[in-house]
């Protein structure tokens, strides 16, 4: 027990709108969280991150009741961002309704008798209740509502049943029936800091909670949890009837999807998928329409015409807002007529792969392989939207467990990873030059991927988390859940990223009207000339990869290359810096530290690569 | 308490690690050597004392484990630092 401090003030509490009550809602993740949110609101009324984190929370109303989606969690607590904004939520609440999946209440109960043991009026709603009857799994929903001390309602909330009963029985939310055995630990706390729910979580030795209080926290966590989980495996016991072995036809393709002789052919057509769908046809006849066709032909032009009623075309303020890389043209086209069908794709997929349960089992594939770099298999997410837009995966890098893997994946994304724009182009260049070379720029990627990672894992300090993630059950992803994640998710990274672009392309104009962009071309040129035997005309190529990674790649076109100066100039542009909009994401992610160490490592490492290939594909001929 | 070969190896007091776990064999789990995952693993019903069994050894990679239907990857790093007791099938569930 801590010595006695005044208690501190609590936090400032965050503008909460006058509603009559606050509903809050609770859950693990996958249990359908957000379905029963819009059964209950109707649509997302305000999407927003909590103060200091980048995580969403969403809120909407229903009369008089503010309602609050939480993000999902397995507990309450500080192990995660996502853990510690459902805890500040949850304390906000007059009502919790906790969302549980009547598929795995053993899992789900954990969460539930924490927040009964944190003293919360609650109401729980079992929810996909079909699912459970289909799987052979039947809950005594009365003896568990006797046992639990609350209402509990069953829902099957993407067919919008169950919504009336949970609104009809959202008055009678009462606090359950807490550990009694906790007792004495809680009460004198509870007394002392004004509320059971934290006195619970400084029990926990939850270190935030006890520092807004100015205490310690408890060592009893352990103790408390497992406690816990004792009561949640007996009441399931009680409850729990099932006719039917989980097992069968999903837990043999759950296998097969795992293990590297199966799983990784079947990694293989994923991914050969994905670059018909999102390399293809999304970043090739979908950008084709969207950018060429809406934005170049009718946008621009627009833009243009009316830019140059105030600014005589070739003034400065002109290139600035529509020239080359004109702020209210390129930008624009940019930002809509590529990132936005590349970065949907992009979500729409990795939403299909979540919802349908193969992500998961992806990075379970892959943990050994990322181990060796310094990473674990949770990795693959952030790495394949890398393959998107590297910005995309970039931020994405904000779910990985320590810095330490931050710090990794997203040097490898800013060195080793293509982007979906420039997959693009570079597909279509290679197109020309037959496969052996398109097959040695691949392998040259691959190798390069390996190696840095490789010695990032040697040099980089501290240690990286271990993989340890739940496999929910494979099932056919529900389109409804798929196109509500992935639409979120877009509209944050739009909304999110497109200053950056917007700041970037503003830089790249100024040096553009200031003179120094010739000048760096200029100064360039013995490096491409000299060293990579390349045209004069390539620097310019590579100063323009840095505004768009696909325009220094589409530079080449016109260059009129041998099939090996192809291979050395897209190798190099590669692995040259990341797009201008990335460097900014980095910048603010990683600190300028970083970025400088980033771009003066891929700038001469592309160079290095880039020549030493010049020389060995002249000594093979 | 089952020994198949004596090829496991042994930690310190006859205890064992869950990387020694072999596809279908069940153990208990003692204890954790890692704060950040036991109470992860807690949340997921794998604290200490929890059945599992294990379905799915990836070569090389991570174990896949069950606890009711719970279904649980955990990198074989980390399993080192499990440490578990082998059971009989016919003795746990």
């Amino acid at each position: 027990m801590a010595t006695c401090h005044t208690p501190t003030p609590t936090r400032a509490d965050a503008a909460a709108p006058a509603a009559a009550r606050t509903i809050v809602l609770a859950g693990n993740p996958n249990v359908g969280k957000s379905v029963v949110f819009a059964a209950l609101t109707g649509t997302y009324v305000d999407v927003s991150n909590f103060p200091g984190t980048t995580v969403e929370i969403f809120r909407g109303r229903r009369g008089e009741l503010e309602i609050i989606d939480t993000p999902g969690v397995y507990g309450v607590g500080s192990l995660n961002d996502e853990e510690a904004v459902a805890r500040d939520v949850i304390l906000t609440a007059d009502t919790v309704v906790n969302i549980v999946d009547a598929v795995h209440p053993e899992r789900d109960l954990f969460l539930t008798l924490q927040l009964i043991d944190m003293g919360l009026p609650m109401i729980v709603a079992l929810n996909m209740a079909d699912e459970a009857r289909k799987q052979g799994v039947a809950i005594d929903r009365d003896l568990l509502e006797d046992l639990l001390g609350v209402p509990v309602v069953e829902m099957v909330a993407v067919k919008g049943e169950g919504v009336d009963e949970l609104l009809a029985r959202l008055p009678e939310a009462r606090p359950g029936h807490a550990d009694p055995a906790l007792d004495a630990d809680v009460l004198p706390l509870a007394a002392r800091i004004g509320s059971r729910a934290e006195a619970i979580l400084v029990l926990e030795g939850d270190p935030v909670i006890a520092e807004r209080h100015g205490i310690e926290p408890h060592a009893s966590a352990d103790c408390v949890y497992t406690a816990r989980r004792a009561r949640v495996n007996d009441m399931v016991g009680h409850v729990l009837t099932t006719t039917t072995e989980g097992a069968g036809l999903g837990a043999h393709v759950s296998y097969l999807m795992m293990h590297p002789l199966t799983g990784l052919p079947m990694l293989g057509a994923l991914l050969w998928l994905m670059y018909k769908v999102l390399g293809e046809w999304v970043a090739g006849d979908v950008v084709g329409f969207t950018e060429g066709t809406l934005m170049n032909g009718y946008y621009e032009p627009f833009m243009r015409g009316l830019v140059s009623k105030v600014f005589a075309a070739g003034s400065a303020g002109y290139t600035f807002l529509a020239g080359e890389f004109g702020v209210v043209t390129m930008t624009v086209t940019y930002l809509l007529g590529v990132i936005l069908p590349l970065v949907a794709g992009f979500y729409l997929l990795m939403a299909l792969l979540e919802d349908s349960g193969y992500l998961p089992r992806i990075a379970a594939l892959a943990d050994r392989s990322l181990t060796s770099l310094g990473l674990n298999g949770r990795a693959v997410i952030p790495l394949i939207l890398g393959l998107g837009c590297v910005t995309m995966g970039t931020l994405t890098t904000r779910i990985l467990g320590s810095k330490r893997e931050r710090f990794i994946a997203t040097a490898l994304m800013a060195i080793a990873v293509p982007c979906s724009a420039q997959i693009a182009v570079i597909s279509a260049l290679m197109a020309r030059v037959g496969g052996w070379y398109a097959l040695g720029y691949f392998a040259a990627l691959l190798a390069i991927f390996v190696a840095v990672g490789t010695v990032l894992n040697k040099l980089t300090p501290g240690v990286s988390t271990d993989l340890l993630i739940d496999l929910p059950p494979l099932r056919v992803p529900r389109m409804g859940n798929v196109l509500r994640k992935s639409s979120t998710k877009v509209y944050h990274f739009m909304k999110e990223v497109a200053v950056f672009f917007l700041a970037g392309a503003a830089l790249i104009s100024v040096l553009d009207i200031t003179g120094a962009l010739t000048w760096v071309q200029t100064v360039a040129q013995p490096l491409t000339v000299g060293w990579l035997h390349l045209p004069k005309e390539a620097a310019t190529a590579f100063v323009m990869g840095f505004v768009r990674r696909d325009f220094g790649a589409a530079g080449f076109f016109t260059m009129n290359l041998s099939s090996a100066q192809l291979l050395v100039a897209m190798v190099t542009i590669t692995l040259f810096v990341p797009c201008v909009a990335s460097v900014m994401v980095i910048l603010k992610e990683r600190g300028w530290r970083y970025l400088a160490g980033l771009l003066v490592t891929s700038v001469s490492g592309a160079f290095l690569v880039g020549g030493l290939l010049t020389r060995l594909l002249e000594v093979l001929r | 308490m089952k020994m198949r070969n004596g090829q496991r190896k042994k930690q310190q007091g006859g205890t064992q690690t869950l990387d020694t776990m072999r596809r279908g064999e069940h153990c208990r789990i003692l204890g954790i050597d890692d704060d950040r995952a036991r109470g992860q693993a807690i949340r997921f019903g794998m604290g200490e004392g929890a059945l599992l069994s294990c379905i799915t050894k990836v070569p090389a990679g991570p174990l896949v484990m069950r606890s009711g239907r719970q279904e649980i990857a955990i990198g074989r790093q980390l399993a080192q630092r499990i440490r578990i007791e082998h059971l009989d099938p016919q003795g746990s569930c």
